[in-house]
């Protein structure tokens, strides 16, 4: 509120000597104690109307102080009553009877108004959700992730081991790990049903600083080894399967065919991570005592007085220690990170978000320029009739007035027609933000975007007002009254603002062809994996509850089987083979090292970490994965028989090459107990796992023939001609024979792979739209200037064609100098997203931000729509009468 | 001669709420905005800058003084009403009730007083 301070203490020092003496201090602080009672939005207002209240005080006193010797009494008995206020309204009615007055220019004006400043609303709301409003747990701004880094990977996870050695460090007042999410069959009623399952530690809700709405969180006894299994829900699936039931805490929830004491319900709106709709925590499970299992998310609380960059020097520290004592993690060499909790969560979108809402600024600066055009045009009309207004005693400050209200009420209808588009701020938040910041507050536009809605009318009605009047007043007076005509030609300002227009849309158009072109390579990039013609089943296997009817190997091993062969008999169905971990779906975060045998540990230290899989069936058929060398797995590879693996191509990179890792033998500690070294038979082709904009993955395969490992959600695919929709009940039929307790959830292959395109598609179709709506709005402006100057120069053009011009060369008149303000504004433009290039640069695939096709592109189109703009206005300039223009004299 | 009190008749909200709110005791500004806001129920919030305009009003016309308050904090000022002042309220006050009484009778509205 400093700058409130400032301005208010600057707007009371106009004040009258004798009042600003005595009581200027006083009421400072007066108003500061006053501010100091209200919150959030309500402070905003109040102090905006203590800054009106403030200026109308200076205006009081000093009219106070000019009627000294009128009665003392007669000031304290009249009324406050503002003149000027009923002066403005009097301006105000005048200028909307003047634009009713000229319907066909208040629309046009209007409507481009009402388009800039909407959507400029709608890009407001999520950048509000995504940098101002705060996030749903307590102090968000004191919460930060804690990762591990190699120069390649910018945030691997944490060890639960490493975790728990971290406790100690003093610059968290809690540190919460997350194990992760993952989809769980759980059964409220007759179906049962999948949903999303969160795996925290005890401390995760008291970190985040958010309690249960009703019940508790976990308990002592519930985080130990073995401890009892309780399952918090949230107000989502309270509401959907319970009935917001009150008595809910003394019922059980089925996952997984278990039952779970429900022990609280979070509060609504809370779903983090990942839309989680229950949470368990992983503490009562036995958790390796590895330095290098990296399974765990670590969030944490900063304690009060430590800031992110002395929890980052003090984790260094700490990890620097943990190096000294265990030589298996000083061999991975990582380095850690602290980066704020908003940072995290935002990641790409942010710089999306900032790249759009000045884009659609963009856009609305040059619907404000075409409106100062379309005044210019209106007020070199209006000449005449400004002049005489002169003439006859109006003053300076009246035409300014008239001309500023004039653009307050365009600016004001456009705004109330703009307010219409945030209708759907709330769809654009969900699109461009990541669901953690999206709550269902910040889905609706609040009052901060119609605080700003209000400010953009009233910045628009000042620029483009002042702008018109500042040339009105310019304008040579004399002349126009002498002759009672206007000056030749378009006003110099008209031909400027063309300019700046242009300047403003070759930079959108430059964006989006950049985007666009970046999307082409997006989409055309070779994943490693078929697009289409497959489908994919999800389900989960089991719990990590000894209970669970898979928990028992072998009891995997035999549903596993079962499932492909029930599945791969299923009519249409070519191969089907299984996997734990889908590309773009699970698996990105590289798991461990892979160990050779005989090979001293430094040389496993790879960067990144191999990512192992389990997988069966025909998965690599299935996938239309190619191998490069040795087999696939088959049916010698079973339980009893020599353990085998298969790499990929970048795996076998680190190895020294593709035929040299054939038959050498690997393992990877700590999964599951399978720690016995596996025979490589195999070397498959390298795929995206994390979509097309990642590198792939150094990845082993192990057969789950062999290996069952208790990896709970598994993926099938099918593949098959058929649609994902025809073969669905059949698959849904087939797992139902198998278990009644396991749901599916199936895709076709081709939407999930266009899903992982959806933002990258989102956002070039958004910024292509603000592009295509500046070009139209410039080649508008274009038009409009061209037709004016032809219109004004009748005479002239007149004159030469009378005195035997060719119409060649009107024509050619007419559009050089339509086009010099376009070829300058174009190389300013050029300039400009060579700038705002290197923002781009984040967001794009394999395109520079300031890829020279697009930016050719982007001036091409300009100057032709240009010139398609200034064609029909030259056209309408040969075919002008000379009598007839020499007769308008 | 001293003012006669029925020259400031008839009052302004704010003047007249002003010298209510002085009427129970002396008070600091932020003492009196905040009794002028309890007295009317919350509908007179007058902005810093008015409240001071016709605090330098009411000061000019000799109906409160300001003395330096406690030495404590030394820009705070309290306000007093002086006898003038109190009289001229009781004046207001008068012609109000006189006023109401009057328009009570127009009304047909005698003897059902609010309760």
């Amino acid at each position: 509120m400093t700058l409130f301070a400032w301005l208010f203490a600057r707007i009371l020092s106009l004040a009258p000597p004798a009042f600003r003496n005595r009581y200027a201090d006083e009421a400072l602080d007066l108003s500061l104690a006053r501010l100091g009672e209200t919150h959030g939005i309500t402070r905003v207002m109040r102090a905006l109307r203590e800054l009106v209240d403030a200026f109308r005080t200076v205006h009081v006193e000093r009219r106070a102080a000019r009627k000294v010797h009128t009665s003392l009494a007669a000031t304290l008995t009249s009324q406050p009553r503002s003149l000027t206020m009923d002066a403005y309204l009097r301006d105000f009615r005048l200028a909307v009877r003047a634009l009713l007055r000229a319907p066909a220019f208040s629309l046009a004006a209007i409507v481009t108004l009402a388009v800039g400043i909407g959507s400029t609303a709608l890009m407001f709301t999520t950048v509000d959700a995504a940098f101002l409003q705060p996030l749903p747990f307590r102090e968000p701004n004191r919460l930060a992730f804690v990762w591990q880094v190699t120069e390649r990977a910018p945030s691997i996870r944490i060890a639960g081991r490493v975790w728990r050695d971290w406790q100690r460090v003093s610059s968290f007042s809690s540190l919460a790990a997350i194990a992760g999410t993952g989809q769980v069959t759980i059964r409220t009623g007759a179906e049962p049903e999948r949903t999303v399952a969160a795996s925290v530690s005890r401390n995760f809700f008291e970190t985040l600083g958010v309690n249960p709405a009703l019940g508790r969180g976990f308990s002592g006894e519930e985080a130990q080894v073995n401890g009892p299994g309780v399952v918090v829900i949230s107000d989502a699936l309270w509401t959907r399967g319970f009935g917001r039931d009150p008595g809910v805490l003394s019922r059980q929830l089925l996952i997984e065919g278990e039952p779970y004491p429900i022990i609280g319900v979070m509060p609504a709106g809370f779903r983090f991570p990942d839309e989680a709709d229950l949470w368990r925590t992983f503490e009562r499970l036995e958790d390796s005592e590895s330095r290098t299992a990296h399974n765990y998310d670590v969030i944490g609380r900063l304690a009060p007085g430590a800031t992110v960059e002395s929890a980052s020097a003090e984790i260094a520290t700490a990890t620097q220690a943990l190096h000294a004592i265990d030589p298996v993690m000083a061999s991975e060499g990582y380095r850690t990170r602290v980066v704020d909790l908003r940072e995290e969560l935002l990641g790409s979108s942010g710089q999306t978000v900032a790249l759009l809402f000045g884009a659609v600024a963009l856009v609305l600066l040059i619907g404000c320029v075409n409106v100062i055009n379309l005044l210019l045009a209106r007020a070199t009309a209006r000449q005449s009739q400004m002049t005489l207004r002169m003439a006859i005693g109006a003053s300076r400050g009246a035409i300014v007035r008239i001309l500023v209200m004039e653009s307050l009420a365009l600016a004001i209808a456009g705004g109330l027609l703009g307010a219409l588009l945030t209708f759907w701020a709330g769809a654009f938040a969900a699109k461009l933000l990541p669901p953690a910041l999206v709550t269902d507050g910040t889905l609706r536009p609040g009052a901060t975007t119609f605080a700003v809605m209000g400010l953009l009318v009233v910045g628009v009605a000042v620029l483009c007002g002042v702008v018109s009047a500042w040339h009105t007043l310019r304008a040579p007076m004399r002349n126009t009254v002498a002759s009672g005509r206007g000056v030749e030609g378009e006003p110099v300002a008209m031909r400027v603002l063309v300019a700046v227009e242009v300047a403003l849309a070759v930079m959108l158009l430059a964006g989006a062809g950049v985007l666009v072109r970046s999307l082409m390579k997006l989409e055309t990039v070779d994943l490693g994996f078929r697009r289409d013609g497959a489908v994919i089943a999800a389900f989960t296997l089991g719990s990590s509850s000894p209970a669970s009817p898979y928990a028992e190997p072998d009891a995997r091993a035999r549903l596993l089987d079962r499932t492909l062969e029930e599945i791969g008999g299923i009519g249409g169905i070519d191969t089907v083979g299984v996997t734990s971990a889908f590309p773009l779906r699970s698996g990105g975060n590289p798991n461990a090292l892979l160990e050779e045998e005989g090979a001293p540990p430094g040389e496993w230290g790879r960067d990144p970490a191999t990512s192992y899989r389990i997988v069966g069936g025909q998965y690599f058929e299935a996938m239309d994965i190619p191998l490069a060398a040795g087999r696939f797995f088959d049916a010698r590879d079973r339980e009893g028989a020599p353990h085998v693996a298969i790499i990929n191509e970048r795996q076998a990179a680190l190895m020294g090459g593709v035929r040299e890792s054939l038959g050498r033998r690997v393992r990877m500690t700590n999964i599951d107990g399978y720690d016995d070294f596996a025979t490589i038979v195999g070397v498959v082709a390298e795929v995206r796992h994390r979509g097309a904009r990642s590198t792939p993955l150094p990845e082993v395969f192990f057969p789950y023939t062999q290996r069952p490992v208790r990896t709970w959600g598994m993926t099938l695919v099918a593949e098959t001609a058929l649609d994902a929709a025809a073969i669905t009940p059949a698959l849904r039929e087939a797992m139902r024979r198998l278990d009644p307790e396991i749901s599916i959830t199936v895709a076709s292959m081709e939407a999930t792979v266009a899903e992982q395109f959806e933002p990258a598609r989102f956002r070039t179709s958004l910024l292509g739209s603000f592009a295509g709506m500046a070009t139209l709005l410039a080649v508008c402006g274009v038009f409009a200037v061209v037709s004016y100057a032809v219109a004004r120069r009748t005479r002239e053009i007149g004159i030469r064609l009378a005195l035997g011009a060719r119409t060649s060369g009107v024509r050619w008149l007419v559009l050089h100098r339509a086009l010099v303000p376009v070829i300058i504004g174009s190389a300013i433009g050029v300039g400009g997203a060579f700038a705002g290039g290197r923002l781009l640069s984040r967001l794009t695939f394999e395109v520079s931000g300031s890829d020279p096709i697009s930016f050719v592109t982007a001036v091409c189109v300009l100057i032709a729509a240009a010139l398609a703009g200034a064609l029909l206005p030259a056209a309408r300039a040969v075919k002008i009468d000379p009598l007839l223009a020499l007769r308008t004299e | 001669m001293p003012p006669e009190a029925n020259a400031f008749l008839p009052l302004t909200h704010l003047v007249y709420h002003l010298l209510l709110a002085l009427a129970e005791e002396p008070g600091h500004a932020y003492a009196l905005v905040q009794r002028i806001r309890d007295n009317s129920d919350g509908r007179i919030d007058p902005g810093t800058g008015s409240f001071y305009s016709i605090i330098r009003q009411t000061v000019d016309a000799g109906l409160i003084v300001d003395a330096p308050g406690d030495k404590d904090e030394s820009r705070r000022r309290v306000y007093a009403l002086t006898p003038l002042g109190r009289r001229v309220l009781e004046a207001e006050a008068a012609r109000l009730e006189a006023q109401l009484a009057a328009t009570r009778r127009s009304l047909g509205l005698a003897g059902r007083r609010p309760r």
